[in-house]
């Protein structure tokens, strides 16, 4: 990455943010959350079948996004009546020297806190020449027809696989030349800025003083970091962001309609395993908002969406034993001989509780392992929401608000009641870290305010009790592993993955074929990737192209 | 003019019927907690139903015995931590049987 290719990552990002002001959306951030929404939405339909056209019309989409900011802009300077040179700094000056501090802290802090995924210290996964294989193709893709790359399709469900990824590949859509190692850059600025945002927002309406919130940010950090680390490191980030994004909604006093069934319809499609939260969501919209009910926008990105969650089914399965893997969706019966309730990644998600593996093979493991999600996500998220909105800090309108209520209560629904036949509950895993991430955001605000010191010393002397308890058991010389999750200047694992700095030492020819200590297969495809070339070019095999165990057939799309 | 389209009327009915679940603060907290209350009852059910099929008992039948149907693969018999967890089940098993030696039961008909 140079410092041109930032450039053009920013360019992109601020033609997404135009683009999102067509929807009527108003503000910056959830524009540009908006645009890049919509183009992904519409890529992750394209690729399918004409992969070729993606890119220009990436370009296309974020030139029309200028011309609205341009026209933005030209319309409220000629309404303001200013002088060239005091409209240009008027946004600047309007803003106190506290706010200017408040966001550069929060961004500093989210860029150093998100550093794991910064392309320098990643270690690329053999799972992303999965997720981000599509991205590389489609800018390289010089053939008509359905995309030529191994999707994971059966098992992961591909609408939301490529959805996710293309909203990537919005913001490496000017760069000269795009590789996973950009791929992984533009998820590392997403995030961070989106993150930041979330601590600014949180941060101007906190009432208490400034020490108090970043402790309590530090704290509540620290005790959600496997659930935020489970929705980012897996192709579930930018459910992530609509998920905050549905939470910031109901602060505003005026909340759109349209934006709101934007993200309800994003988070069908940025993870179908999930589909009826959204589903439900937009179904509200639709019941208590009669003008979503005819409008075009609406209608349309219905109509996106729908199509894109037909075309799984139309277009040709890349695998030939796909048969042999199961799809389909189901309720839990209770009384099947079956075990329903995968309580282990629970227990692993707590900061306290996951210092005791015991416990995993102990019976009383299920029981723990449900009240503590039911109480942690559910209740305590639930009991901050309403603790907000009785402090009049949630000013939204009923719906945003309801709307909220209705997601964290089917999400509750869903993470018991709902099963995906091939991973049983591992999709379902994805409910608990979402309303996790939401009930932090909620308890953030709920104990930076003036007085809540309740709240505020209960997070203090949970953390507090987490990192004694971490210490006690892996002692004081590996805080940061108990702290951070890994520990500095430990040698990595490398069988599953490789670094940036390990690709750069190798010549690039001989990082295009099998090297001796390539453990897993998926290997050679992920430095392809990483060096900008496609995974069914000639030296990298099909199946040297995934994931060890799972692409054996042969791989490319309608072959 | 309102019998022109009887189904029609009908159906907006039932959704104003519908939306006032929403919208009505009394009934929608009567709605919601109803529902959470459903849930954690069914989330009781099938945490105590995990928690038998999970239980140091059933899993060592299904050690000495054989697998049965419904019982979960959490012992690999490669993986080293499954090695501990097969220690300790083997204490269990000799606390429920004392130290007998197993009964072989292969010649019994049972489902892999």
């Amino acid at each position: 990455m140079t410092i041109l290719d930032y450039f053009l990552v920013g360019v992109a990002a601020m033609g997404c943010a135009g683009l999102g002001l067509l929807t009527g959306t108003k503000g910056f951030g959830r524009p540009l959350l908006v645009g890049i929404i919509l183009q992904a939405c519409l890529a992750s339909l394209l690729v399918w079948f004409l992969p070729l056209v993606v890119a220009p019309l990436f370009r296309v989409g974020i030139g029309i996004g200028w011309a609205v900011l341009i026209i933005h802009a030209y319309a409220a300077f000629s309404r303001s009546s200013k002088t060239l040179g005091q409209f240009a700094t008027g946004l600047f000056r309007e803003m106190s020297a506290r706010t200017y501090m408040q966001a550069i802290a929060a961004t500093v802090f989210t860029f150093v806190v998100m550093l794991p995924i910064h392309y320098g210290d990643y270690k690329f996964m053999v799972d992303d020449a999965i997720y981000f294989g599509p991205l590389v193709e489609i800018f390289l893709a010089d053939y008509t027809g359905g995309i030529r790359v191994p999707t994971y399709y059966p098992a992961l469900m591909s609408a939301h696989q490529l959805a996710p990824t293309m909203a990537l590949a919005v913001l490496a859509g000017l760069l000269p030349e795009v590789t996973l190692v950009h791929a992984v850059e533009a998820r590392y600025l997403l995030m961070s800025v989106f993150l930041a945002r979330v601590l600014f927002l949180l941060w101007r309406r906190s009432g208490s003083s400034d020490v108090v919130f970043i402790l309590v940010v530090i704290c509540s950090i620290f005790l959600i970091r496997s659930e935020l680390k489970t929705l980012i490191h897996t192709s579930t980030y930018v459910y992530a962001l609509v998920v905050a994004e549905l939470f910031l909604l109901t602060l505003d006093r005026r909340s759109d309609a349209m934006t709101f069934l934007i993200l309800a319809l994003a988070l069908i499609l940025m993870r179908t395993s999930l589909f009826y939260a959204g589903a439900s969501l937009v179904g509200y919209i639709l019941l208590v908002s009669a003008k979503m009910r005819t409008s075009p926008l609406s209608i349309a990105m219905i109509l996106v969406v729908l199509a894109n969650l037909v075309a799984i089914s139309l277009v040709p399965k890349p695998y030939g034993n796909f048969e042999l893997i199961d799809v389909s969706f189901s309720l839990v019966n209770p009384f099947s001989p079956k075990p329903s309730f995968d309580y282990r990644q629970i227990l692993r998600f707590d900061r306290i509780i996951g210092q005791f593996p015991e416990l995993y093979f102990m019976t009383a493991g299920v029981a723990v392992a449900a009240i503590l999600a039911l109480l942690k996500y559910y209740y305590l998220g639930f009991a901050a929401i309403r603790r907000l909105i009785s402090m009049g800090v949630i000013a939204g309108d009923k719906m945003a608000r309801r709307g909220l209520e209705l997601y964290l209560l089917i999400m509750l629904a869903g993470w018991i009641v709902v099963r995906n036949s091939q991973h049983g509950i591992t999709y379902q895993l994805y409910n608990p870290a979402s309303i996790g991430l939401i009930a932090a955001m909620a308890l953030i605000l709920v104990a930076s305010m003036r007085g809540a010191w309740l709240w505020r010393s209960a997070i203090f002397a949970v953390s507090g009790t987490a990192l004694i308890v971490g210490i006690n058991i892996h002692g004081i010389d590996n805080i940061d592993k108990v702290v951070l999750g890994y520990k500095f200047g430990e040698p990595a694992n490398l069988s599953k993955g490789t670094y940036y700095k390990n690709l750069k030492s190798i010549p690039q020819s001989a990082a295009l074929k099998k090297l001796p200590n390539d453990g897993a297969s998926g290997k050679l495809g992920v430095r392809a990737l990483m060096l900008g070339h496609r995974l069914s070019a000639a030296d990298v095999s099909p199946k040297q192209s995934g994931v060890w165990d799972f692409i054996q057939a042969g791989t490319e799309n309608g072959k | 003019m309102a019998n022109e389209h009887p189904f029609l009327d009908f159906l907006n009915n039932k959704l104003d019927l519908i939306t006032a679940i929403f919208t009505d603060d009394e009934k929608w907290s009567k709605f919601s907690r109803r529902t959470v209350a459903t849930l954690v009852l069914f989330a009781l059910v099938i945490t105590m139903q995990t928690s038998i099929i999970y239980s140091p008992q059933i899993l060592i039948e299904a050690l000495y015995h054989g697998r049965g149907v419904g019982v979960p693969i959490v012992i690999k018999m490669d993986n080293k931590k499954s090695e501990k967890m097969l220690q300790r089940l083997y204490s269990l098993y000799v606390l429920y049987h004392g130290d007998k030696p197993v009964k072989n039961k292969a010649n019994e008909l049972h489902l892999p």
